[in-house]
């Protein structure tokens, strides 16, 4: 995997999720936690109201 | 087997001659480390066969029905999205990704399943049990696993059909308690070439009965809660660790039984808690009725002897008629004396 939990990540995908928020493109968040089977994090982004599970393929490092 | 701590085995041995009978009472102590260690192979059989014993069951379970378990994740991740952990774009390549970790972690547990089902068959029962038990590490570790994908509470469906396998696993594991006959020890501490375990002798009892035979009947309780610690004899309950007080009541025992033998009543054997048996007055004083009847048969001797005297100074050969009537009903009187006298004593 190749982020930790307390990591900076900026979103690369537009991601709409159910509960409203709407993470645009680049914006910053820090790793929650790690799922290393999906090959996904929970991410906490700036603005968001609760963290999202996002995959690794979808994130950048900031 | 962890209560096996001590087996116990009774030798009866019974001569009789006349109208005496003499019984010998032998509790002996097996080499418990000895039975401890053999028990352990046991156990291991025991466990191995259990684990197979299940098998069908266990496969039976939605864990290893794919198309279940895809299913159930589906479910999961559904359950993620409407909480607003998951984005719904996401879906299906987190289904994807968490399907393919479980599928193949099915498939090292089945293997493993039959890896020790097959170790099993070859007998190697120690080898066996080790791999039954790393397959249920596997299930646990797949279990832990999903779950932390899952978010914890949100894997709720899929750890439900996970844990279908550790309840089967687990009672197999755990086993009931052998009943006296399905207990594959008894066999084995009871075997003739097993005779060197009884290297102890805990106690002798030896009782003398006075009328009839003697018998004794051993009967190990069958309750399987209770059996491994305790045994009866005829109706007398005794438990592993009152031991000693066991050898006095084997005593009491023997008694009881040459009662009974007599036709007089005993107490009620029927009662569950029928510990101390009631010793009949008559046969507890039994060795002082036996000097009180020798005394009386040396008292009869002696009589006996006096009247012999009298009939010969009677000279009854010489006499005829009145006279000789007269000395027998002398010597009838005389007798009566002496039967009153010793009816007095």
């Amino acid at each position: 995997m190749k982020y930790s939990i307390g990591d900076c990540v900026k979103n690369t995908r537009v991601k709409k999720y159910s509960n409203g928020d709407i993470i645009a493109l680049g914006t910053p968040g820090d790793v929650r936690k790690v799922y290393k089977a999906s090959k996904s994090y929970s991410i906490m982004f700036q603005g968001a109201q609760a963290v999202h599970r996002v995959l690794e393929k979808d994130l950048e490092a900031c | 087997m962890k209560q096996l701590i001590t087996f116990f085995i009774i030798v009866i041995s019974l001569s009789s001659f006349h109208s005496c009978a003499r019984m010998v009472v032998n509790v002996s102590t097996a080499d418990s480390d000895r039975v401890q260690e053999e028990g352990e192979k046991y156990i291991d059989r025991m466990k191995a066969y259990a684990f197979v014993e299940i098998k069908p069951l266990v496969f039976a379970c939605d864990l290893f029905d794919s198309d279940k378990m895809n299913t159930y994740i589906s479910k999961d991740i559904k359950e993620g999205i409407a909480v607003g952990t998951i984005a719904s774009d996401d879906e299906a390549i987190l289904k994807t990704n968490i399907k393919s970790f479980t599928d193949a972690a099915i498939k090292v547990i089945q293997n493993t399943y039959k890896q020790a089902t097959a170790l099993t068959e070859q007998k190697k029962y120690s080898e066996a049990v080790d791999r039954f038990w790393d397959s249920y590490n596997l299930v646990e570790q797949l279990k832990k696993d999903i779950k932390h994908e899952l978010d914890n509470s949100d894997a709720a469906n899929s750890i439900e059909a996970i844990e279908c396998f550790s309840v089967l696993y687990a009672e197999a594991a755990s086993g009931d308690r052998f009943n006296l006959l399905g207990d594959p020890m008894v066999s084995y501490i009871t075997k003739e070439e097993n005779l060197p375990l009884w290297e102890s002798t805990y106690n002798r009892t030896k009782s003398s009965t006075f009328f009839g035979n003697a018998d004794i009947a051993v009967v190990l309780q069958e309750d399987p809660e209770s059996y491994n610690n305790n045994y009866a004899i005829k109706g007398v309950r005794v438990d592993a660790d009152k031991l000693i007080q066991s050898s006095f009541d084997v005593l009491a025992q023997s008694i009881n039984v040459v009662a009974s033998s007599q036709g007089i009543a005993l107490p009620d054997k029927g009662e569950q808690n029928y510990f101390y048996p009631d010793v009949i007055p008559e046969i507890q004083n039994l060795a002082t009725e036996k000097n009180k009847l020798a005394d009386k048969r040396k008292e009869y001797e002696a009589y006996r002897k006096l009247l012999i005297v009298n009939i010969l100074n009677k000279n009854l050969d010489n006499k005829s008629g009145e006279e000789l009537k007269t000395a027998i009903d002398e010597i009838k009187a005389l007798w009566a004396t002496y039967k009153a006298k010793m009816a007095s004593n």
